[in-house]
Order: structure tokens, then C-alpha cells, then sequence
């Protein structure tokens, strides 16, 4: 995108927010038997989209970007926080006006396969929201020179001041002129109007000649046109198209009730990249046209930056970083986002591009970390002070050595192996040397099947753990060495305890903050930016150098 | 060089696997399909070979042709797949001597010159059994076997011999003094059993399907550890647990004794490949391994899986919609189009210069490679279903430069190399230095000699 274009961007954005996101957050309460925790699917964002804009909303798998998208059009309900829709908080709505307001915000699914239904034709798929909602709901304008308060009976209601009205009745002399909105699929003919003057005000009365059901019919003609379908294709069913189609179908279904704002889950993934181009296209002629705001859910990157004008990455439910796209792409400031693109597989192979790759999968969002929510993978986590120097390998050890007790004091454990632990039979951890033998050797070679050295099975275990401490700064050992011994004694969680308490930093102990981070209001949610830490960038060179 | 790939590969060796006019039909009522129509090409030792294309392209189908995979209504009507790993040859002679062609055994017993003069009886084209134009007064069957154009190797490969019926038709293990092969075209369903996964093993796009909900992970990477390398007991848990450890999955010690719904949609996939490499194959396909997986674990797994080749120089064939991916981890890439090899190239030549116009398409239609337009080039039309005989290019509906000659004649695939690598495309454009009648001629004739070396698989 061009400069000309995001400093335009910009400014709608800051001129007019059609969306704007305070404090959201959704849980999902499974209650349950043991009354667990609730899943933090959306922890807390808060952002803004401006009208006309494309946010792009990109992520991992269960980062919660599709429960945001949803609870933006009310499909989920918030557990706090408001959604500001043209500055009124869609949260509390309920009833008629619910689903008056839902003609506005619209959502595309993002598998075509199972979000229409099979059994209905194409026409009649895009016809139901027009059936549900009554269209066409009328809205009369009268034009009166005189200004004088007007009344309206027959058919539509009289707008309100700010809406753009789909008949609008014009009086002066004579017979009153009616003018039907251009988009609508009838004409001016097709509308009688007949007005009594009074000395203060008119009555008009209006009525529509054609009916309803053949509007309707001619308004899905119209939208299988605009998504590049053909009219013929009104009495086909689902299965006789191809994805692409499908999802053109989905997107028609989306835009019979001419919405404001349009959430796209997702619109691309199921589709082949030469299919998907022709859909991302359609896309933007869509909202050059109709002028619509869209919230678009990808998990492909090098769409997102195609389409978006502006982007937020999110992680456990937390925006980490959101900024104008291009910015975003080329000087990613945050550690997630940088990790993220860097995972991107590059079109042009001779690239010779250094790689982040990230450990182990994202943490459960039942229960997520208590600091920063990426603390559990960041490759550029601080550390506390004192073991600024300690060797990569063997802080990384340390790391995966509190990932595996944390992991195990969370599993879900069977009735059977919770009542086994009950009566003694089993402590749940009686390989830790086999544990800490995994974390602090190297890696064994994922090679030919050498069998275990031969030395090993002799040895007890407390020499095993003395060697796999060998390398390992006695300051870290006295720690190490005592948590074993700690899990030995069956206290697992005071082992866990003391290795949070010892080699836990900021990250992992508060929540960050989201931080500016240049000049066009981008931010990211992380410690490092705060001026008494490294920024990101620098540590990650010099952690990508060492390799 | 790809970012991966540091292995140096030795192409003067033969190629670990060769698939040779590959032709895989689905027959329906209504129509025959040819899911994979007439492809080539080799996969070398330690190399990653990528096979690309939209879906219904038969990339998938090619791959589960190598393994014997397809199931009725479709079959494998055509071509070979020479897999040749010596131990694995080793090992099927043994057990299937009845279908075991020794050729040390045949070149004592017959004579190749005799041979071919019975051939040539029997109205085999002498084009046909040396590969070049030869007239049939002209030929010399001893001045042929001296100068090996024509070995008795060359006999049994291409099916020569069961026609003088001095092989059966039903053998597939070849032997010969420098290493043989498998035909796994013609193996049958129980030494398929024995050449999957020792040999020859698979990973899928969802491993979920690949892992049995009811047993523990550990016990089936057991089961595999059993089968293939006779450990039981604690040799074989302990075994499990290495497995999974070289496959990078933390905590190996829980995790082996856990449910494949108790792993991540990552670990699951690296739970396969454990499976897998449990096994100790010599080639690995992976039909779209990373589709399902999120950009972060397909980059883990992409690393995987190129540490595992390089310590075990391992082949891979690699298949996925994605060409980000193949540009990271093939050395070698092929583009199928609706059943057909439409390109063949080194990673590196592919993405620089592609030179079929579908590739070129493909290519274009990636959101980023062109940041300074704002509408996304396509290709216009669908993927057509391949239900009729080649004689035209199929990728002509669709394609911008296409002209009259296109709809008539079928597309070889020639050399289109700028340096020393092999680089080919099916498209009537080349040869560029040609003119266009001439490529068309050149094409039209490349059509007719194949036709005629492939009598006796068109029916």
C-alpha cells in the first residue's frame, strides 16, 4: 500500500471510528463437576476500526481471534467490556433492537462447506436474511420547501434524520415526485404516494406496488451478480459449486442486508491460491463499492498484509501488537510478532533469512500465564540479573525444566490416576531424574537407534543427575537440586514454587503494557520496550548471530 | 539452495526411486478419470523432491499410487515405480523367490542379440527397443548388445522379456549384480505390507487419522517398533521414548503413556513421524503434513523434518498446495496440472524463472510477490476434471498465451534448462529458440514416439 493511501487511512481512522473495543473480554464457563476454571478466550483488547478500514486480525490456532470476531457481531456474549458500534454499546442490546442493529454487522464463515445449507438453493440461502428481517423495511424521507412535520402511513417508516432513505417523497405543487434509492430493484413507478396538506403539517400516505416476495427475488439476482455469480445460479444447490463459488455465495448472504460492517472469518483458508486471489479481489471491489469496514480473520500472513490496512496480532487472548500493516510487516517490534513472521515460509528460496523457530505450542487458555501471556515460549524473555551470563543451552533447559512441571501439575488427570494418587500408589513423578537428564543433556541424536549407552544403565540415580549437571553454574545447580529433591519428597508444587521464585523475571510475574511504538500510535504489549530493558530487536540479532 | 537443504546430493548414483509414466484411472459410471496421467520423474538419495499443484491436480493420487494405496474404484493402469533400496530388495527376494527376476541368472541363460532378433519377429519397432530412429533392414542385434543400447537390464525394464516369456508377468523384485529394484506397480497387496513403512513410509495431512484414538501414542509407536525391528518389552518402551524424543517432544517420559487427544495438533504430527521413523524408512512421503498445522509448528516441523533427512539421509517427497513451503524445503519441485507433470526444475530455477504458464500463474496469484499492486493477478476458470485422452494441452482453456495449436496437440515435456540443471516444461512455447511451427512439430512427433513406447499400457 502506498504512502498517499495509509496516511488516508489514517486519518478516517482517527477522523471516525465505526468500531471501537474497550476492555473485551469473553470467557468460556464450562463449569463442570470441580467448577474449573473458565477458558480466556478474549482477555482484554482493546482497539478501534475506523469506517471504510480493514483490520486485520491474525494469530495462532485458539489465540481467540475467531471468539473476538464473533463476540464483535454478538454471536458470543461479552463477560466484560463494550463494543462501541457508531458509539453506541452493542453489548446491552437485546430483543427488536438486536436484531434491527444485526442488519449492520454481517459475518462470512470460513468454511463454506458446512455454513450453507445443503438442502436450501443459492437463492433461497442469500434470500433468508432478507426473509428474517422483513426487507425491505422501507425508510420514507418526505422533502417538504415548507419544513413542515410530517405523518406516514402505507408502507416503510420515516427515517430518522441520519439515514439514507430508500423512497423519498418530494412535495411542491401538485402531485408529490417520488424518488426510489437507486440500489433498491424497482422504480420510481413502482411507488404510489399521495399526500394531504394540512397548515402545519402533511400526511403522506405510500404504497408500494410490487411485492415483496418479487423484490426480494430481484434483490438475490442482483447480489449473485455482484459476488460474480450468475443469475441462472438461483436455483442450484451448494454441492454443484466449487469452494470458490461457495464462499461467493457465503459472501452474497453477507451483503443482502447492505451491513456497515463485515466480519470475515477466515474467508480464504479453504480455498487454492489462484481461487483465493479471484476472492480477495472480489473483496475489495466490495468495499470500494459499498464502502463497508471489515474485521478480517486470517492466520495466512501474506494475505493479511495484501488486504489489511491495519492489523493486530494476538496471542492467548491478548492483543500483542497492533499497527498500520505495512509498518507492522517490515519492523515488527514485538517479540511474538517478529517470531510470527519469521515462520512465514519465504516464496523465494535463494532467500537466505535467519529463522526464529518457537518451542512447544501455546500455553492452555483455562489457565494462562500470569505475567505476559507469550512468557512460556518468547525467545528474547529477560532474565533476572543474576543469570544475565548463564549459557543458552542451559537457561533453556531451566525453562523446559519449569514448562514440564508446570504442564504436569495442570493435565487432567483420570479418576483412576487421581485415586491412585490418593492411596499412595503413585506419585505421578517418579522419572524426575529421567526428566532432568532429558532437559540438560543435549539433544539426543534423532539418528540410528544406538542403544542406550551402555554406562548409563549402572549408573544410580544420583550420579545420573550429577552428570546431567555437570555443565550446569553452581548458582543454577543448589536450585535444581534442591526442586528434585523436593519432588522426591512428593512436594511437587513447593518444587514448581521455587523455580518460579528463583529464576522467574518481570515476564513471567506481571502483565506488560502496551507500549508505543512509533509514530503512527502502533503499539506492543511487551516488557522489553520499558527503558530499563533491551528492546526486542537488538537481543534477537544477537540471539540469531550465536547460531 | 533452499534454506533447509545443506545435504549434498549424488545424482550420478541411480535414483533411489524412479516413477516412469506413472497412470492412475478412477472409473466411475459416468466417465474415466485420470487422476495421474503419464508422469516421470526420480527422487535421489537424501534428497526432497516437492510436488505442487491446486487440488484435484492428482498430486495425492501419485503419491498413494507409490504406495499402493488406491483403492476401487481406481487403479494403477500404467508405468512402474522402481524403488531401489538394496536391503529392501534383499528382503522381498527372499520372500517372494517365485516373483523374483534374477538378471545375472537370465544373462547366462539367454543371449541378449538372440533376444532381440526374436523381438524384432515379433514385430517389435526397433525405435521402441533402442530408443532412436532405426530402420528395421539396418538393425544389428550383436553391434546393438556390443555397443549396450540394448542390455538385457534394459529388457527387463521395459517389459520386454515377459513378452519373450523368459520372466513372469507377475515378478516384481528385480536382482542384479549392482543392486536391483521393487516394481511397486506390481507388487502384490501382502509385499506391499512388508515394503510400506520399512522402505517406503507415509505421513498424512491430519494425524488423527494416522493414530487410533483408543491406544496410548507410545503403543502404537510400539506396535511399529515391534513389527519392524523385533524390540518388546522395555526395549521397545524405552525405544518409543528416544523416538520421541529425537522428534523433539517434550517430556517424552509422560507423554508416551498419553491419548493422541491429549496432544497438540503439532505433536500429533510429530507423533506420526515418530511412527515413521520407527519404522526406518529410506523414503518418506508426506502428503500436505503442515496444511492443518499453524505457520509457527509447520515451521517446527519443517525443521524436523530436515534434521531427520539429514542424519539419516533420507529421501522425501514432499507434497503440498503451498508454495512457500516447497520453496523452503525441496530441492527438486514438480508441477502437476489436472493429472500432468507440467513442470519440472530445481528449486531455485523454478522460482526465478518459471517457464510453464500455469507455474507462472500459480506464482503470481501469491498475495506479496507483487506489493506494489493493489489487485491480486489470477488465473482465470477452474482446474478441469482430466476425463479424456491428452491430445490437446489442458492447462489451454485457461491460459493467456495459448493459440490454435493447443487445442490439437498435446504438450511434451521438453528441456528448457539456461545452465546445466535439468529443467523441463510441457508447452508448446518451447524450445524458445524453435519457431512456433517448429515446436509444434517437435512436440507432435515427442507425442507419437511415446504413444508408441507406451502400446501396450493405453487400451
Amino acid at each position: 500500500m502506498s504512502e498517499e493511501l495509509l496516511t488516508e487511512a489514517q486519518q478516517t481512522a482517527a477522523a471516525e471510528a465505526l468500531v471501537e473495543v474497550n476492555g473485551l473480554k469473553t470467557y468460556y464457563d464450562t463449569g463442570g463437576l470441580l467448577g474449573s476454571q473458565p477458558v480466556k478466550a478474549v482477555d482484554g483488547v482493546d482497539f478501534s476500526i475506523g469506517r471504510g478500514e480493514t483490520l486485520g486480525l491474525v494469530g495462532e490456532s485458539g489465540c481467540g481471534k475467531t471468539t473476538l470476531g464473533r463476540t464483535l457481531v454478538q454471536l458470543e456474549t461479552a463477560t466484560d467490556g463494550e463494543v462501541l458500534f457508531d458509539g453506541r454499546d452493542v453489548t446491552t442490546l437485546s430483543g427488536d433492537e438486536l436484531k434491527k442493529w444485526r442488519r449492520d454487522a454481517q459475518i462470512v464463515f470460513q468454511d463454506p462447506e458446512s455454513s450453507l445449507n445443503s438442502r436450501m438453493t443459492v437463492g433461497e440461502i442469500i434470500r433468508e436474511p432478507l426473509d428474517v428481517h422483513g426487507w425491505p423495511n422501507f425508510s420514507v424521507a418526505v422533502a417538504d420547501p415548507q419544513g413542515r412535520s410530517a405523518s406516514l402511513s402505507g408502507d416503510g417508516t420515516l427515517t430518522r434524520a441520519d439515514e439514507q432513505a430508500d423512497i423519498t417523497v418530494s412535495i411542491g405543487g401538485g402531485s408529490p415526485t417520488v424518488d426510489v434509492r437507486d440500489t433498491l430493484p424497482m422504480d420510481d413507478s413502482d411507488v404510489d404516494a399521495s399526500i394531504t396538506e394540512r397548515e402545519s403539517s402533511v400526511a403522506v400516505s405510500v404504497s408500494v406496488t410490487t411485492a415483496k416476495s418479487r423484490l426480494r427475488r430481484a434483490r438475490v439476482r442482483e447480489l449473485l451478480e455482484t459476488v460474480g455469480l450468475r443469475e441462472e445460479h438461483y436455483y442450484r444447490y451448494p454441492h454443484q459449486f466449487s469452494g470458490g463459488q461457495r464462499q461467493r455465495v457465503g459472501i452474497a448472504r453477507a451483503l443482502a442486508l447492505e451491513p456497515e460492517f463485515v466480519v470475515l472469518d477466515e474467508p480464504v483458508s479453504a480455498l487454492d491460491v489462484s481461487v483465493q486471489a479471484k476472492v480477495l479481489n472480489l473483496l475489495d471491489d466490495l468495499q470500494d463499492r459499498f464502502g463497508l469496514t471489515y474485521l478480517f480473520i486470517a492466520h495466512d500472513l501474506s494475505v493479511v498484509r495484501h488486504i489489511c490496512d491495519r492489523v493486530a496480532v494476538m496471542y492467548l487472548g491478548h492483543i500483542m501488537e497492533i499497527g498500520e500493516t505495512e509498518e507492522l510487516f517490515r519492523n515488527p517490534k514485538n517479540p511474538y510478532t517478529y517470531s510470527l513472521l519469521s515462520a512465514i515460509p519465504d516464496t523465494d528460496p535463494s532467500a537466505t533469512r535467519e529463522r526464529v523457530t518457537l518451542r512447544g505450542t501455546p500455553p492452555s487458555p483455562r489457565d494462562p500465564p500470569s505475567g505476559c501471556p507469550f512468557s512460556t515460549r518468547c525467545p528474547v524473555k529477560i532474565r533476572p540479573a543474576e543469570f544475565e551470563d548463564v549459557d543458552e543451552d542451559i537457561w533453556e533447559g531451566i525453562e523446559l525444566l519449569r514448562e514440564i512441571l508446570r504442564e504436569r501439575e495442570q493435565r487432567d488427570r483420570g479418576l483412576r490416576e487421581r485415586a491412585k494418587q490418593l492411596l499412595g500408589l503413585e506419585t505421578g513423578f517418579d522419572d524426575i531424574h529421567d526428566v532432568v537428564e532429558e532437559v540438560f543433556t543435549s539433544e539426543p541424536t534423532a539418528g540410528e537407534n544406538q542403544p542406550a549407552d551402555d554406562g548409563s544403565e549402572e549408573m544410580d540415580d544420583e550420579q545420573r543427575l550429577a552428570a546431567a549437571l555437570s555443565e550446569v553454574p553452581p548458582g543454577v545447580r543448589t536450585h535444581v537440586e534442591t526442586a528434585v529433591e523436593l519432588i522426591e519428597e512428593d512436594k511437587e508444587p513447593q518444587a514448581h514454587r521455587l523455580l518460579t521464585e528463583e529464576f522467574e523475571s518481570v515476564c513471567g510475574k506481571e502483565p506488560p503494557e502496551h507500549h508505543p511504538v512509533s509514530e503512527t500510535g502502533r503499539t506492543s504489549y511487551c516488557h522489553r520496550h520499558r527503558p530499563e530493558y533491551d528492546e526486542p530487536e537488538p537481543v534477537f540479532e544477537h540471539l540469531l548471530d550465536q547460531d | 539452495m533452499s534454506m533447509y537443504s545443506t545435504a549434498l546430493i549424488d545424482r550420478s548414483e541411480p535414483p533411489l526411486l524412479t516413477v516412469e509414466n506413472l497412470q492412475t484411472s478412477f472409473f466411475t459410471d459416468k466417465e474415466t478419470i485420470r487422476a495421474v496421467d503419464a508422469i516421470s520423474f526420480d527422487v535421489h538419495r537424501g534428497e526432497t523432491v516437492g510436488i505442487v499443484g491446486e487440488s484435484g491436480s492428482g498430486k495425492s493420487v501419485t503419491a498413494r499410487s507409490i504406495m499402493g494405496l488406491i483403492d476401487s474404484p481406481g487403479r494403477v493402469v500404467g508405468g512402474s515405480v522402481r524403488f531401489r533400496d538394496g536391503d529392501t530388495v534383499e528382503r522381498l527376494a527372499e520372500q517372494y523367490p517365485d516373483r523374483t527376476i534374477d538378471i545375472e541368472a537370465l544373462r547366462t541363460e539367454h543371449d541378449v542379440a538372440d533376444c532381440i532378433e526374436r523381438l524384432l519377429d515379433q514385430g517389435v519397432s526397433p525405435a521402441r527397443l533402442t530408443g532412436r530412429e532405426e530402420s528395421r533392414a539396418g538393425i544389428d542385434p550383436v553391434e546393438l548388445v556390443r555397443e549396450d543400447v540394448v542390455t538385457m537390464r534394459s529388457l527387463v525394464e521395459d517389459g520386454f522379456t515377459d513378452q519373450l516369456g523368459i520372466t513372469e508377468e507377475d515378478a516384481f523384485v528385480v536382482r542384479d549384480t549392482d543392486g536391483g529394484y521393487v516394481d511397486t506397480t506390481r507388487a502384490s497387496e501382502d509385499a506391499f505390507r512388508k515394503l510400506r513403512g520399512q522402505g517406503i513410509a507415509m505421513i498424512f495431512q491430519d494425524p488423527l487419522t494416522s493414530l487410533n484414538p483408543v491406544y496410548t501414542v507410545g503403543n502404537q509407536i510400539k506396535e511399529a517398533i515391534r513389527l519392524h525391528q523385533g524390540l518388546r518389552g522395555n526395549a521397545a518402551h524405552e525405544e518409543a521414548i528416544r523416538l520421541l524424543e529425537a522428534v523433539s517432544i517434550p517430556d517424552a517420559h509422560r507423554r508416551v503413556g498419553e491419548y493422541p487427544h491429549e496432544f497438540s495438533g503439532g505433536m500429533r504430527q510429530r507423533a506420526v513421524i515418530a511412527m515413521a521413523l520407527a519404522c526406518k524408512p529410506e523414503l518418506l512421503i508426506c502428503d500436505e503434513p503442515t496444511t492443518a498445522l499453524d505457520v509457527t509448528i509447520q515451521a517446527q516441523i519443517l525443521e524436523l523434518l530436515t534434521e531427520i533427512q539429514a542424519e539419516r539421509d533420507l529421501s522425501i517427497v514432499f507434497i503440498t498446495h503451498d508454495m512457500g513451503v516447497i520453496a523452503e524445503i525441496s530441492d527438486q519441485v514438480n508441477v502437476m496440472y489436472a493429472g500432468e507433470l507440467v513442470e519440472k526444475a530445481p528449486v531455485d530455477e523454478l522460482f526465478d524463472a518459471p517457464k510453464h504458464p500455469y507455474t507462472q500463474g500459480l506464482l503470481e496469484s501469491i498475495p506479496g510477490r507483487h506489493p506494489e499492486d493493489d489487485r491480486l493477478r489470477t488465473i482465470e476458470g477452474d482446474v478441469p476434471t482430466p476425463n479424456e485422452q491428452p491430445t490437446f494441452c489442458r492447462f489451454a482453456p485457461r491460459c493467456p498465451e495459448a493459440f490454435d495449436a493447443c487445442e490439437a496437440v498435446h504438450p511434451e515435456n521438453v528441456d528448457v534448462s539456461e545452465d546445466a540443471q535439468t529443467h523441463t516444461a510441457a508447452c508448446l512455447l518451447y524450445p524458445e529458440e524453435l519457431s512456433t511451427a517448429d515446436t509444434v512439430d517437435r512436440h507432435r512427433s515427442l507425442g507419437e514416439t511415446r504413444d508408441a513406447d507406451r502400446g501396450d499400457h493405453d487400451e
